[in-house]
């Protein structure tokens, strides 16, 4: 039994990270359907932005932190302007855009590799004291964690569904014409949705960082897959969605190891993920699905 | 040198066929996946453990990686008969990474993280295949043959029939042909070929291990068809050329080698970008 919440408090913790993930990508891939796989990318530039900040640098956390996300949602910002916006402009197929961005990933990640070198660097970060409740290790990176991932979703609710700026987000998802047809420009909200959605990657990877794991260049992938997949469970279009499949998916992947090694976790993941895609396409909070007519 | 250059062409007409098997689905189709990469790495390690296991050699592996890649392609075939554009993407993606994860888990078949060592050579009637002038031989062969059926095929009405579900799915529907057929029929044919394209590359290499096998793989093999020109077998041909030779040509540039890794691949990643902007329809594709 105590093994099942030392996983669980584990898979907590892990679960507010990809809740992150997903609200990042459902909030960039909901109104500008691209597949933003530089978005890993972005996820490596915060990381080593949060490492030049507080260790080179010597700021104190916080205001590495703010940094990072001034950087993180102008870096999404470019991506949006300078890359995929002059490609849609252009008429190139869905397909280009994936490459262009897998393009972009590919130099981020490893001009990071190149500035930084491959091994992982950490943070100064204080070490902390677990606490030990009845056999069970409790980090408090693993309590702050959730709220953390808890306060950002409630905000970006209260935004989404009470304020007009929400609205309009919420119209270019589902019918951008019409807003275009209101005086709305669509272009401005995709832009908004790139840099809201980059500036919470350096959130994720503090949090991450915090409970141990370095930054190193190689994280990228799979903070994109991640995302994507959470996206996905919890129903494209529903970003709030996205961040609960996160959580599910962080419980999951730990619980799992119950069954199997921690080696299986990652399989077992994308297994479930295939399951769902074919089984219930919609994910757990979507709606409209693009099925193949066949 | 000559060795060196020869053994580049190798490995370019292994990727070439890679490529080309991936063009059928995407190219052709209009079957977005990435996931390529699982379907080579279960031909090279079913090509490895039959001619490790029963010493049938090159072409007893051949047969099982052909089998093998068919069988997890029509496995892969499986979401895209249910969902297709994003959802398809992702679903593609996880095919990979699982297999991938049976590749670097399933220890007692495929070795682990460690691989299979000491895959024997191809040998062709009795004649032992191990300078890359052989293997070049050999493979070319191979690759010839397959490409020129490929050519018949895609140029007779089963090829305009691809053609005609990557356009629009509905039409060929309502003329009465069977698509859902034709999606697994297609998957199948593309997964035999990555199959065979992982066996040659197990008896090339003689050593497998999970990493040749990973997400990253299945991108590269995108990015040649891409960078060659979507639905056209040169196009491929042309994109596994260019993307395993620049590499190569960086090499001879006074570059520190702890440098040469990053470098090479922010290279390859500009070359991406350049390409969806200056040819978005590949370099044979034509202006848009």
């Amino acid at each position: 039994m105590e093994l099942f919440f030392q996983l669980l408090i584990n898979g907590v913790y892990v679960g507010a990270v990809y809740a992150l993930y997903g609200l990042s990508f459902a909030l960039i891939f909901a109104p500008t359907k691209v597949w933003h796989f530089a978005q890993g990318g972005i996820y490596v530039l915060a990381g080593y932005a949060l490492y030049s900040f507080n260790v080179i640098l010597a700021l104190p956390l916080w205001a590495a932190l703010v940094l990072a996300i001034a950087l993180t949602s102008a870096a999404g910002a470019g991506c949006e302007r300078l890359l995929y916006r002059p490609l849609v402009n252009r008429g190139v197929s869905h397909m280009v855009v994936v490459m262009a961005s897998l393009g972009l990933f590919v130099v981020i990640e490893n001009s990071m590799d190149l500035v930084f070198g491959p091994s992982g660097l950490s943070l100064r970060i204080d070490p902390q004291t677990p606490w030990l409740v009845s056999g069970v290790v409790i980090m408090p990176i693993q309590i702050i964690a959730p709220m953390v991932a808890l306060a950002i979703t409630g905000l970006l609710a209260l935004m989404l569904y009470r304020t007009m700026a929400g609205r309009e987000f919420r119209a270019a998802i589902t019918n951008p014409e019409l807003l275009e047809i209101n005086g709305i420009s669509v272009s401005r909200i995709k832009l908004y949705a790139f840099a809201i959605g980059s500036a919470i990657l350096p959130v994720a990877a503090l949090l991450l960082i915090s409970g141990g794991s370095g930054v190193s260049p190689t994280v990228g992938i799979t903070a994109v897959l991640t995302g994507a997949m959470a996206m996905f469970l919890g129903g494209v279009d529903s970003p709030l969605g996205a961040a609960v499949a996160g959580f599910i998916i962080g419980i999951v992947e730990n619980l799992s190891v119950f069954v199997l090694p921690t080696a299986w976790q990652v399989s077992i993941t994308y297994g479930i993920l295939l399951l769902v895609i074919m089984i219930r396409p919609t994910g757990l909070f979507g709606r409209a699905v693009q099925k193949a007519t066949v | 040198m000559e060795v060196y250059i020869l053994g580049i062409l190798v490995t370019i007409t292994i990727f070439a066929l890679m490529a080309i098997s991936l063009d059928l689905l995407v190219g052709y189709t209009g079957l977005f996946t990435i996931a390529q990469a699982a379907m080579f790495g279960s031909g090279a390690y079913a090509s490895a453990i039959v001619s490790l296991e029963t010493g049938l050699g090159f072409w007893g592996g051949a047969v099982a990686g052909i089998a093998v890649g068919a069988a997890v392609a029509s496995l892969a075939s499986i979401p895209s008969l249910r969902v297709s554009g994003d959802y398809l993407v992702l679903a593609s993606f996880g095919v990979q990474v699982v297999f991938h994860g049976l590749f670097l888990n399933l220890d007692g078949v495929t070795g682990g993280p460690a691989g299979l060592r000491g895959i024997p050579r191809p040998s062709l009637f009795g004649w032992s295949i191990d300078s890359p002038a052989e293997y070049l031989a050999l493979y070319l062969a191979i690759a010839v043959v397959i490409v020129a059926v490929l050519r018949r095929l895609l140029a007779s009405s089963f090829g305009l029939l691809l053609q005609a579900v990557r356009e629009d799915e509905l039409v060929p529907q309502a003329l009465g042909k069977d698509v859902l057929r034709l999606k697994i029929k297609i998957f199948v044919l593309s997964g035999a070929i990555a199959g065979l394209s992982g066996s040659m590359y197990a008896h090339y290499i003689t050593f497998v291990s999970p990493e040749s096998f990973d997400v990253h793989a299945s991108i590269f093999v995108l990015a040649m068809v891409l960078v060659g020109g979507m639905g056209t077998t040169w196009g491929a041909i042309l994109g596994a050329a260019i993307l395993i030779l620049l590499p190569e040509v960086l090499r001879f540039l006074p570059l520190p080698t702890m440098s040469m890794g990053p470098i090479r691949q922010i290279i390859y990643g500009l070359i991406l970008i350049m390409v969806c902007f200056l040819r978005p329809r590949g370099l044979i594709g034509g202006r848009s």
